[in-house]
C-alpha cells in the first residue's frame, strides 16, 4: 500500500542538489560523524532516520552551516562548494525543534525576518509573507504575538518563515516531535503536499520509522554516526542489510541461527539449533556457509494456514490486543514467535503450526564489527 | 457556609498584612521624602535651622552656582552609563554565548563579583597609586619617552574612569542574565534566516537582553548620581559633585541646603525615569521582552 502511495508522487529530478562527501565531526574525544557521505536530488524527500546520538542531527547542522566540521570532503549545494561559507549564505534555510520562534516579534514578523536582513522592500515583504502564510493555512493569525499560539500553529509559523525565501533546501529537525498524535499525522499529510507544491528538497531528520517509511523518497538509517542502510522505505522494509536495519524497521521476529547452505536463486537455509528455514538473503556481502545470521519475519506475514515452505509448532501463550490486529505470542522449539492472529481468535494454549513463505522472510547478517575508531 | 466562613477570615488576614505593609512602606520610606522636600524650603541661621517656608535655599541653590554641580553630576551620571553599557552590552554577549570555555567564564564570573564584597573606598585609592605622578603608569610612559602626564590623577577623566571600573559589574550582571536567558537556537535561526553577526546582534540580542540593559542604566545611573568617594579620592577638589556639596552642607549643619541637593538629585532621577519609560513604552520594548521572557 505504501509503495503504491509513493509511486504516484512525482519522482524527483536527477539533478544533484546536495553533496556531501566524508564528513566527519568530532566533539573532543567524542566522534559525532565517522566520514558521512550523502546526496539529494532536486524536489527529493531525504529522511535522516536514527535514534538520539546517532549523528543524523549533527549531519543536518553540517550542511545548515551551523557546525563546522572536523573536516569535510565535499559539500555541495545547488552546485556550489559552501564548506567555508557561513549559514546566512547557504541556499537552505531550517525549521527547528523548538521551532526558534523570536519571541519579541509577532507572527508576521518573524515571517517577514529573512526577506528583511537581506534589504527586501516593506511592501514586498509583507505580500510575501501573507502569501507564505496562507500557503500554511495560518490567514488572519499575522499579528499575533507568538506567545499566543499552540504547539500546531507555531510549528507553521516556523515553516512559513523558513519557506517564504525560496530555499533549495528545507533542513527539518524533527519537526512534529512536539506535537501530539492527531496533529503529527495531519502535519505530515501537510508537509508531504507543501513539499510537493514547492518541489523544494527536503531534509528530514527524525527517530519516527514510522514517519520515515510514510513521507520519505529515500531513508538514511544512521547509528552512531555512520548510515546502516540508504534506500527506498521499501528496500529498509523489505531488505535490511543487516540485524540493527530490521530490528530499528519494527521487525518483530529475529530468529538467530547459521547459514547452513546456499541457494542458486539467492536464497539461504539457515540452521536454528535443527529447524531449517529458508529466507531471502539480504545482506551486502555475499553469505557465507556457517556465518551467523538472524531471520527477520514480520508478525503480519505468519500464518497457521497452509502454505509457505518454512513452519515450526507453536502453542499460543499470550494475545495481545493492538485494534487492528491481535498480536499473539506462540512458544516454540525455537524461542518465541511473534504472529498475528485472525478475527476469530484461539484460545490460550491451542497449538498451531506457524508458517510463512521463504519470499517473506528476510534473513541478515549480525551487524557488521566496527573496525577501530 | 464553612468554607465561605473560612475564606473571609482569609482575605482579612491579607488585608491586614497588605496594610501593615503600606503603613510600613510609608512611615520608612514616603515620610522622610517628604521631611526632605519641606526642609528644602526652610533656612539656616547661626547654624540653627529656621523653620519658616521661603524659597531662599532654592534661590541661593542656583545663585551660588551650586545648581550647575547638580548638572555637571548629572553629566557624570550620563557619561558613566554611556561607557558602562556600551562595554557591558558586548562584553556579556561574548561571555554568554560566545566564550567556549567555561573555566574562563566561570573565572570571569567570580572576578566581576569579587567588588561587591570590597569598600569601596580601599579599592579606589589603588588607583591613587597608579595613576599618580609618581605612579608606575607616568613611570613607564617616562621610561618611553612620554613625559608624565599630570591629568591622569586628580581630574575630570580620572573620576570618570574610576567610576565607570566601579559600576561596571552592577551594569554587566543584569545584562548578562538577561542575555544568558535568550535561547542560542534564535541566534542559529538568525544566522539560518541570513542575518549577518550584526543583525542578529541588534535584532535579536538587543531587543531580548531590553530588560537587563533598563535595569543595569538603572543600577549605574541612580548611584553614580549620588557618588561621592571617587570624586573626592580620585578628583581631589577639582571635580566637585552632588554627593560632595551634600556631604560638605551636612557637615556644616546645613540641612535645609543639603535636602534642596538631595531634592534636586530625586527631581533629576524621578525625570529620567519617566523619560526611560516613555521612550520604552513608544518603543515596545518593554512590552515585547516580556513577552519574550513569558514564552
Amino acid at each position: 500500500m505504501r509503495q503504491a502511495a509513493r509511486a504516484e508522487r512525482e519522482q524527483p529530478s536527477s539533478e544533484l542538489i546536495l553533496d556531501v562527501r566524508n564528513a566527519v565531526h568530532r566533539y573532543g574525544s567524542y566522534v559525532a560523524l565517522h566520514g558521512v557521505s550523502i546526496s539529494a536530488r532536486r524536489g527529493e524527500f531525504l529522511t535522516l532516520l536514527g535514534q538520539s546520538g546517532s549523528g543524523k542531527t549533527t549531519l543536518l547542522r553540517i550542511i545548515a552551516g551551523l557546525e563546522m566540521p572536523t573536516s569535510i570532503e565535499t559539500l555541495d549545494i545547488g552546485g556550489q562548494d559552501v564548506r567555508t561559507k557561513p549559514a546566512a549564505q547557504r541556499d537552505c534555510c531550517t525549521v527547528f525543534q523548538g521551532y526558534a520562534l523570536f519571541p519579541h516579534m509577532s507572527v508576521l514578523e518573524n515571517v517577514e525576518f529573512g526577506m528583511r536582513v537581506r534589504g527586501v522592500a516593506a511592501g514586498e515583504r509583507k505580500t510575501r509573507a501573507l502569501e507564505a502564510l496562507g500557503v500554511v493555512r495560518l490567514q488572519g493569525k499575522e499579528n499575533r504575538r507568538v506567545h499566543q499560539l499552540s504547539g500546531g500553529e507555531k510549528q507553521r509559523v516556523g515553516l512559513a518563515r523558513a519557506i517564504v525565501t525560496r530555499p533549495s533546501i528545507l533542513l527539518l529537525d524533527e519537526p512534529l516531535g512536539a506535537l501530539d498524535e492527531r496533529l503529527r499525522i495531519d502535519m505530515q499529510s501537510e508537509l508531504l503536499t507543501l513539499q510537493k507544491s514547492l518541489g523544494i528538497t527536503f531534509i528530514y531528520v527524525t527517530h519516527s520509522q514510522d514517519e520515515a517509511l510514510t513521507m520519505s523518497d529515500r531513508v538514511a538509517l544512521m547509528r552512531g554516526g555512520r548510515i546502516e542502510q540508504l534506500g527506498a522505505p521499501s528496500d529498509l522494509y523489505e531488505k535490511p542489510v543487516n540485524r540493527f536495519v530490521a530490528d530499528f524497521m519494527g521487525c518483530s521476529n529475529l530468529i538467530a541461527g547459521q547459514v547452513s547452505s546456499l541457494e542458486e536463486d539467492g536464497r539461504v537455509v539457515l540452521d536454528v539449533e535443527g529447524h531449517r528455514f529458508s529466507g531471502r538473503w539480504t545482506g551486502r556481502k555475499a553469505p557465507e556457509k556457517g556465518a551467523r545470521a538472524h531471520m527477520a519475519i514480520r508478525a503480519e506475514r505468519i500464518s497457521a494456514s497452509p502454505g509457505g515452505a518454512n513452519q515450526v509448532p507453536g502453542r499460543l501463550e499470550r494475545a495481545v490486543y493492538k485494534g487492528a490486529r491481535i498480536e499473539g505470542m506462540f512458544a516454540t522449539p525455537i524461542g518465541t514467535v511473534v504472529a498475528n492472529l485472525g478475527a476469530p481468535s484461539i484460545p490460550l494454549g491451542t497449538g498451531v503450526v506457524l508458517r510463512w513463505d521463504s519470499e517473506q522472510a528476510a534473513v541478515v547478517p549480525d551487524d557488521e564489527a566496527r573496525a577501530g575508531s | 457556609m464553612t468554607s465561605q466562613a473560612h475564606s473571609k477570615r482569609t482575605l482579612d488576614w491579607d488585608k491586614l498584612v497588605v496594610r501593615t505593609f503600606l503603613v510600613l512602606w510609608l512611615a520608612v520610606l514616603v515620610v522622610p521624602v517628604v521631611m526632605m522636600l519641606a526642609f528644602s524650603f526652610f533656612t539656616t541661621e547661626g547654624m540653627q535651622t529656621v523653620f519658616r517656608p521661603t524659597l531662599e535655599t532654592w534661590k541661593t541653590l542656583f545663585s551660588s552656582g551650586r545648581w550647575f554641580v547638580g548638572v555637571r553630576t548629572l553629566g557624570f551620571a550620563f557619561m558613566v552609563t554611556a561607557v558602562a553599557l556600551t562595554a557591558a552590552v558586548p562584553f556579556a554577549f561574548w561571555l554568554s554565548k560566545r566564550c567556549s570555555s567555561v573555566a574562563l567564564r566561570s573565572a570571569i564570573l567570580v572576578a566581576m563579583t569579587i567588588p561587591f564584597f570590597l569598600e569601596i573606598t580601599s579599592r579606589t585609592i589603588v588607583w591613587r597609586f597608579l595613576l599618580g605622578s609618581n605612579g608606575p603608569i607616568n613611570r613607564g610612559l617616562e621610561a618611553i619617552g612620554i613625559p608624565a602626564q599630570s591629568w591622569l590623577l586628580y581630574s575630570e577623566p580620572a573620576v570618570l574612569f574610576g567610576m565607570v571600573i566601579l559600576y561596571f559589574p552592577s551594569m554587566f550582571f543584569p545584562i548578562y542574565m538577561a542575555i544568558e536567558l535568550l535561547e542560542t537556537s534564535l541566534l542559529n535561526a538568525a544566522e539560518d534566516l541570513g542575518a549577518t553577526p550584526w543583525q542578529a546582534f541588534r535584532l535579536v540580542v538587543i531587543p531580548l537582553a531590553m530588560p537587563g540593559i533598563l535595569a543595569g542604566i538603572v543600577f549605574t545611573m541612580v548611584p553614580a548620581m549620588a557618588e561621592f568617594v571617587v570624586p573626592q579620592l580620585l578628583g581631589g577638589f577639582n571635580v566637585n559633585m552632588l554627593g560632595n556639596s551634600i556631604n560638605a552642607a551636612l557637615a556644616a549643619l546645613k540641612y535645609p541646603t543639603a535636602a534642596a541637593l538631595s531634592a534636586f538629585v530625586l527631581l533629576a532621577l524621578v525625570v529620567l525615569a519617566v523619560m526611560l519609560r516613555v521612550s520604552a513604552k513608544r518603543s515596545g520594548v518593554l512590552a515585547s521582552a516580556a513577552e519574550g521572557l513569558q514564552a
